[in-house]
């Protein structure tokens, strides 16, 4: 069931830095699509992993679905965060195991699909992005845009209930580019929330539905 | 005062550490026992690896090292005890110095040169490369998949490679050490066995046991305080190293004192 996001108030800084989110607000919700946008460095990737709860705030509040986060225990945390989404900018690929076995892993952690089932429906994935040859090979042996095209399967591999994209067109191809569009709008159309940082301006203009700017650490402009 | 306020902040920085140790490996401990939780083929496996990597492929460096400090030591004894054999003191400094001592702490030592730097540069790597922040968001615990399996495999790898470690000691290094002195095997074995209680044994496997679950925290805590910079990753290796050898004498005498006092 797609859920509703909303931070409040939250700000964060690393250990002996300045702030780097300050008194942040806002809330996302089923079927929309907000994109933050923000100069280089400015904490794009920092907000994005506030909203998934990978980082805890120093003040505020992270909600899903009213209930507050970080007062969940450890396993609702991972039961919460195994229905959310998120596409890594750096793909964060585990790097011992080869690309199957990436794709495999939570599907086989969790044991919901036999492994036949496992198998064809990531060979299909990795047919439909063509990379039937690369199943075998370990993340280190692969171009960062191929890594990256394997965290978006990755995400999207399982069904979600909230989508976090961090910058999946960094290293894309036009074609790739072209495919996380109509991912993201498939995804609007299931009803499903989805918070999205880019640098490109078509995926933006034709994917978001509200756009957060974030400079000097504040949500300084909420142009729809 | 200066130097008081330093020293107090110190042990306090170091006590702390112990804490957030101990809440790790108390925290693995419930993540791993869980029967409802999830994943147990894949953290099993994960175990598998571990007992392989750290037990099976050292076999070889421990299996030399045994040979060639076990010889040493049969050689030494002999030195000390001028009889051809049939002293009951060559069994009981074999039994203390081999059984008891070497066996453990040697094999721990192989251990955490070789497998508690390669888990706590492999973690590092892991959290640089956000790839617990991506287990973390596949839903999968990160104490549960990395860090229990680790504690599990060097227990057990442990364990078994200081068995390994004094049986070699013993029955190679007694074989190496006949090209120098003269010593009859049956000899040998009798005043081995009349020295050797169900207690040395016991001991031995118990300091082995401590020496895995030990290591295996203090490596995968270091690899957990990686922020952000691969620079950062071996000075955690050579802070796992350190700490960890620290941690096995301490045990090691705190066993001993337990047992024989």
């Amino acid at each position: 069931m797609p859920v509703k996001l909303e931070l409040k108030d939250v700000s964060f800084a690393y250990e002996g830095g300045e702030d780097i989110v300050r008194s942040a607000s806002f809330s996302v919700s089923p079927g929309e699509v907000l994109a933050i946008v923000a100069q280089v460095g400015a904490g794009k990737t920092t907000l994005l992993k506030l909203c998934a709860g990978l980082l805890p705030p120093v003040e505020g509040s992270l909600l899903v679905d009213g209930n507050n986060f970080w007062d969940l225990s450890v396993i609702g945390q991972l039961e919460l965060r195994h229905r959310l989404g998120f596409s890594f900018q750096e793909a964060a690929l585990i790097a011992n195991i080869n690309v199957f076995d990436n794709l495999a892993l939570p599907l086989r952690y969790y044991g919901d699909m036999a492994e036949n089932e496992i198998e064809r429906s990531i060979n299909a994935w990795l047919e439909r992005l063509n990379l039937r040859p690369v199943s075998k090979s370990l993340p280190a042996a692969l171009s960062s845009g191929v890594r990256q095209k394997v965290s978006f399967i990755r995400t999207v591999l399982l069904g979600r209930d909230f989508f976090f994209w961090d910058n999946p067109t960094q290293d894309a191809d036009a074609a790739f580019t072209k495919r996380i569009g109509e991912e993201i709008h498939e995804q609007k159309k299931k009803g499903v929330g989805q918070i999205l940082t880019t640098q490109n301006r078509e995926l933006l203009s034709r994917s978001a539905d509200r756009v957060l700017t974030l400079a000097g650490g504040r949500i300084s402009t909420c142009a729809p | 005062m200066d130097i008081l306020e330093r020293t107090g902040s110190a042990v306090w920085r170091d006590f702390s550490h112990l804490l957030d140790m101990s809440t790790l490996f108390l925290e693995s401990l419930k993540a791993g026992l869980n029967k409802r939780s999830p994943g147990k083929g894949l953290v099993f496996d994960v175990a598998m690896n571990q007992i392989l990597f750290t037990g099976v492929e050292a076999m070889t460096i421990v299996g030399v090292i045994a040979l060639l400090l076990g010889a040493a030591t049969i050689i030494e004894t002999f030195s000390l005890v001028p009889d051809l054999g049939g002293d009951p003191l060559i069994g009981k400094i074999l039994v203390v110095v081999v059984v008891r001592e070497l066996g453990p702490i040697i094999t721990a030592f192989i251990i955490i040169g070789r497998s508690g730097t390669a888990i706590s540069t492999e973690i590092g790597y892991m959290m640089v490369n956000h790839e617990i922040q991506a287990l973390e968001m596949m839903g999968i615990n990160p104490i549960r998949y990395v860090v229990f399996p680790r504690i599990v495999g060097m227990s057990v790898a442990v364990f078994c490679l200081s068995f390994f470690f004094t049986m070699v000691a013993l029955f190679g290094g007694y074989m190496v050490s006949r090209l120098i002195i003269q010593y009859p095997f049956t000899m040998f074995l009798e005043d081995l066995s009349r020295a050797l209680g169900f207690w040395d044994v016991a001991v031995s496997g118990i300091k082995c046991f401590f020496f895995g679950i030990i290591v295996a925290v203090i490596c995968c805590y270091q690899g957990f305080s990686v922020r952000f910079s691969f620079t950062e990753i071996p000075q955690v290796a050579t802070r796992a190293v350190v700490w960890s050898i620290y941690a096995c004498f301490a045990v090691n005498i705190i066993i001993t004192a337990f047992f024989y006092i």
